[in-house]
């Protein structure tokens, strides 16, 4: 069984407007060894579904209306707060966009990776030798993820750090705990490509090494295409294409995955040739009938507004939620 | 167009911190009607160069030839002049627009800054500002409406709506799809290519995206800590560039190519 499996999420907001369906029957699993990114526009629903696993969506005000998560056998929407705060650290690990933030600048790195070592290791400070057994950790994944002479550096604040080893802490800060399964929101935005680049490789050898699962949010479809091993394209709150990397970016099934791809300049690209894809995700609080992309297609007919399209199987787990799919091209 | 010339930005030393080089013996040439892109990570110089051009910096030692005369060496008033010359579209949409000012404001407030070399009258600056949003493919329809009510490709629109308001020969375009979609910054840089084609525009383009510099850009030039790396066609830089520095970054680009994926490299 995947190691994270969603079935059929739905989750909707109340606001002042009405009630937001962010999310309308999300279906995605991740299992261990495999790199899944999830991509798509802003708004799609990337990051709620991010921030659903590790069940960081307060709610209330947010309902799941139907559907479930579930992490290696458990149910994640079930569980208490206090369940949920054992897996978050330990067997769940988060890393989120920007490094900057993410840190607190008042406390010395050493000082928030031992918290976070203690925590996975469900010890307190008062404990002399689980402070030197969480410092030892803190040190040795450090330099696992590249920081040299770390057991000086421990003292350092986040403001002595460069961006690209400020990421370099919280992906050490997320693996601390030694954790099965990895969410990583868009790690490598605010980064320059070289340090993206080896940020991208870290993450690599880290799957390879300790056999753990990961669910990367990006909208960048190149770290897709060098990181992951599946993919699964989000539009509206819902998986719209799913695969291996290699099936979905070689034989792009639904339009959108395909205006995706085709919006990213690339060598061969002619100038004024680049083609870009008209019309914004849609409103959240007014979901009209039939397929959500269809205003946007350029191959939508009549048929495609009666009814959401239910997912077309392509073989070897590639899987397509368009109605035109099976049709010859 | 713009002709550069050994430009160098010495941040002198102060107490504690030794002196910077930002900028070191720089050169290069920018034809009318052509697009340039300047390439380079964070550290680069990338900003320093730019703030020079528009005269928010003075060089340490160099010169920058618009049409013959050094920007560093203007007198106020021509740099006045010189600013509707070149005009300047920023990387964030969402920081650069004040949020109080209606689009008509944002995009007319060029024209009245401009006012003693335009003398247009009121009706003449709304008309202009019409045939802007019209031109950035917005409409009359937007004009009393507030960078909030856009969203960000249009946020962009109206940045280059604002820039183009004095008709400026030369856009300096600071990385002005790095915060867009995909998608969008299909459509962004699509209207740039047009633009530039219609109204006889020189771009300096700034970017870390290599992908995008080689799709707008004729030539291009590469940063490392100030000093120019490899310049020349943007054929020439991407395909077969001259120095490893270049060559690894050029490798670090994730493409949109399955073949390059790290799971086949063994």
């Amino acid at each position: 069984m995947a190691l994270l499996s969603i079935e059929n999420l739905h989750l909707s907001i109340p606001s002042f407007e009405g009630e937001a369906q962010i999310l309308n029957g999300v279906d995605l699993s991740v299992e261990r060894g495999q790199i899944c990114g999830l991509v798509g526009e802003t708004g799609c629903g990337k990051s709620l579904t991010g921030l659903s696993v590790s069940k960081l969506v307060a709610s209330p005000p947010a309902r799941y209306r139907q559907g479930a998560i579930r992490f290696d056998g458990q149910d994640i929407l079930g569980l208490s707060e206090g369940a949920m705060r054992a897996l978050r650290g330990r067997r769940i690990g988060m890393i989120f966009q920007d490094p900057t933030t993410n840190l607190n600048p008042l406390f010395r790195i050493g000082e928030q990776m031992v918290d976070v070592a203690l925590h996975s290791m469900g010890a307190n400070r008062w404990s002399r030798s689980a402070l030197s057994e969480a410092r030892a950790r803190a040190i040795a994944m450090l330099e696992r993820v590249g920081i040299q002479d770390a057991h000086n550096r421990l003292d350092d604040y986040p403001h002595q750090f460069s961006g690209g080893m400020r990421q370099r802490v919280l992906i050490a800060m997320a693996l601390i705990g030694r954790p099965d399964l990895l969410i990583a929101d868009e790690p490598t935005t605010a980064l320059d490509v070289s340090v993206q680049a080896q940020i991208l490789q870290l993450l690599f050898d880290i799957v390879r090494e300790d056999n753990i699962a990961v669910l990367l949010i990006t909208h960048n479809l190149g770290v897709v295409a060098r990181l992951c091993t599946h993919v699964a394209v989000m539009y509206a709150g819902r998986i719209i294409e799913r695969g291996t990397m290699a099936d979905v970016f070689n034989q792009p099934s639904h339009p959108y995955t395909r205006a995706l791809l085709n919006a990213v300049p690339t060598q061969k690209t002619r100038k004024g040739t680049l083609q870009g894809l008209g019309g914004s995700v849609p409103d959240p609080y007014l979901p009209h009938p039939g397929c959500r992309f269809a205003p946007r297609c350029a191959i939508a007919e009549a048929r495609c507004r009666d009814a959401v399209p239910s997912e077309t199987d392509l073989g070897h787990a590639h899987a397509v939620a368009c109605i035109k799919a099976g049709d010859p091209a | 167009m713009l002709e550069v010339k050994g430009l160098s930005k010495i941040y002198p030393a102060r107490r504690g911190s030794p002196a910077v080089t930002a900028l070191d013996d720089v050169s290069f040439t920018i034809a009318a009607n052509s697009a340039f892109g300047v390439v380079g990570e964070s550290g680069s110089g990338k900003t320093t160069l730019t703030r020079c051009l528009i005269g928010l910096e003075q060089p340490s030692h160099g010169e920058m030839l618009f049409e013959g005369r050094d920007i560093a060496r203007l007198k106020p008033s021509e740099m006045r002049e010189m600013r509707a010359r070149i005009q300047i579209v920023f990387q964030d949409p969402y920081a650069s627009l004040n949020p109080r000012m209606s689009a008509q404001d944002i995009i007319g407030e060029p024209l009245l800054i401009h006012h003693d070399r335009l003398q247009l009258s009121a009706r003449a600056r709304t008309d202009r500002v019409v045939e802007l949003l019209e031109r950035v493919g917005l409409g009359v329809r937007h004009l009393h409406r507030y960078p909030h009510e856009f969203s960000g490709g249009q946020r962009q629109r109206i940045g280059i709506a604002r820039a183009l308001a004095v008709k400026p020969d030369m856009l300096i375009l600071d990385e002005p799809t790095s915060a867009l979609d995909v998608s969008v910054q299909a459509q962004i840089l699509n209207l740039l290519v047009e633009l530039q084609d219609s109204l006889k525009l020189s771009y300096l383009f700034i970017s870390h995206d290599l992908g995008v510099v080689r799709y707008i850009c004729d030539r291009a030039l590469l940063l490392l800590h100030g000093r120019v790396i490899e310049e020349g066609p943007v054929d020439q830089v991407f395909d077969h560039p001259q120095s490893d520095y270049a060559r690894r970054l050029i490798a670090a680009i994730p493409d949109v190519d399955p073949t390059q994926s790290l799971h086949l490299a063994r």
